[in-house]
């Protein structure tokens, strides 16, 4: 039977991986990878290693709901994203296109050039958003606008 | 989101140039998309029921929002190991702090008190012991709001075996527009990360697959297998219900097996019995002394829900 510190070696980054991928801010998906590992130290003895780390998950998965729910509650979430006002079909610019599905970009490129210059996040966000840090957001941009350039470039002449 | 020039540096503003007016279509265009955090906690199905649902059509409909997610799962964030190791010391002070309140709390109760609190409890069971259905328990998903369970599921569990890895004909034989077999290098990062029991990867890596594959039986299953090790049998079971539907040889038999799990794990016992008992019956159809784990499964629900005597 492993200890405590034993079982959070081996599932803290997977814990922590699925807690930001639900509430999108690291220093909240670190307080619920937390709270996950305290729970199950109030529960070593009694719980079955074999059902880690699903046990965890669902300690994350249903905190996770629970803040969710308080947010939508506290911040009247719902007005800020009710059936949006439909915005007319226009043509989607190339560049769009281009995003999208540019054979070269890595669908990490494409999340930072959206981020980035759509919905105008700051490298600082783009980090805390993704879990990476600020400079591997700088190489992926550098990377994406070099071959932006290439292609803007091409539609030009 | 006003004037996001200014925050640029040079590069970007020199790779921009000339694109203000495309960019400035397409951030009106998004401008009332969900915030991404909202989509991604939408692929993981933890928001409020109304919410979900919104958030979901417009994942449906909109390429930009699910492109803009799967970059987030092709690229997993990780704790340093001095962040690792902070959270531990963490964990570990207030898993302290909470024990000795405990402690102090306990101390403070009259000695009385323990055998009252323990014959209240007996007669409460006595008077609200469950009739017949065992699927008072809660399943997992029923939190109430603002209380913070632990992981709420049937007391008992039907084990299950991860499946092994295999995959089906049409997996084998697929062929790109360059003649190419380049689905199963697609599924390896998948597969690799299943095997090796990081089941958050191997999640990622399926979700993004199966709207690359939307067709392929062997993404469904293993998506499904993956949720249930992930102890989210909600999310298992339409996968497994998909897989059944195709009726592929490779995999139908295990999908009903691990469908039935799912649907026990998930609190519909009744429902998992029956299901279970039709799969047994059909073993034993085929071999009378077979020792299917369909019929194994029945005995152990069964005696699990026995009455304590």
């Amino acid at each position: 039977m492993a200890t405590f510190e034993e079982l959070y070696r081996q599932h803290v980054q997977a814990v922590f991986r699925f807690a930001l991928s639900v509430v999108g801010k690291r220093d909240l998906a670190e307080d619920l990878t937390s709270e996950a590992f305290l729970a199950l130290h109030r529960n070593l003895e009694g719980i079955d290693q074999s059902q880690l780390p699903g046990w965890l998950l669902t300690v994350v998965r249903n905190r996770a709901r629970d803040w969710w729910r308080r947010r939508v509650v506290e911040q009247r979430y719902a007005e800020q994203f009710v059936a949006p006002p439909a915005v007319p079909p226009a043509a989607a610019p190339p560049l769009e296109g281009w995003i999208l599905s540019s054979k070269d970009l890595k669908a990490v490129h494409r999340t930072c050039l959206m981020l980035r210059y759509v919905h105008g996040m700051t490298r600082t966000e783009i980090a805390a958003q993704m879990g990476l840090s600020e400079t591997q957001v700088k190489g992926h941009l550098q990377y994406a606008l070099t071959l932006l350039r290439k292609a803007h470039g091409v539609q030009n002449t | 989101m006003s004037a996001p020039q200014d925050d640029w540096d040079r590069d970007e503003r020199e790779a921009l140039a000339g694109l203000d007016d495309a960019l400035a279509t397409m951030r009106e265009q998004h401008r009332h998309d969900p915030p991404v955090e909202q989509l991604r906690a939408a692929r993981e199905r933890v928001l409020p029921a109304d919410l979900q649902a919104a958030v979901d059509a417009h994942l449906r409909d909109s390429t930009w929002s699910r492109t803009l997610v799967e970059g987030f799962e092709a690229e997993p964030a990780a704790l340093d190991p001095d962040a690792e190791a902070r959270l531990l010391s963490r964990i570990q002070r207030e898993a302290v702090r909470a024990s000795s309140q405990a402690h102090a709390a306990r101390s403070r109760l009259p000695m009385w008190l323990g055998p009252v609190l323990v014959a209240a409890a007996v007669a409460a069971w006595f008077v609200l012991r469950p009739g017949v259905s065992p699927t008072t328990t809660p399943p997992p998903d029923a939190t109430v709001a603002g209380a913070r369970p632990e992981p709420a599921q049937p007391a008992f569990l039907l084990p299950f075996d991860k499946a092994d890895v295999r995959l089906g004909p049409d997996a084998l034989v697929w062929r790109g527009a360059g003649g190419e077999n380049t689905f199963l290098a697609d599924l390896k990062p998948a597969l690799d990360a299943y095997r090796q029991g990081d089941y958050v990867a191997a999640d990622k890596e399926f979700a993004s697959l199966a709207a690359r594959y939307p067709q392929s039986v062997d993404v469904t299953f293993y998506q499904g297998v993956t949720a249930l090790l992930m102890n989210d049998p909600r999310r298992a079971i339409p996968a497994f219900e998909a897989v059944e539907a195709r009726g592929d040889t490779t995999f139908t038999a295990d999908a009903r097996w691990y469908r039935a799990v799912a649907e026990q794990h998930a609190g519909n016992t009744v429902d998992a019995r029956r299901r279970l008992d039709a799969l047994c019956r059909e073993a034993r159809a085929a071999d009378p002394n077979a020792d299917a784990r369909a019929c194994v499964a029945v005995t152990q629900l069964d005696a699990a829900l026995s009455p304590p005597r």
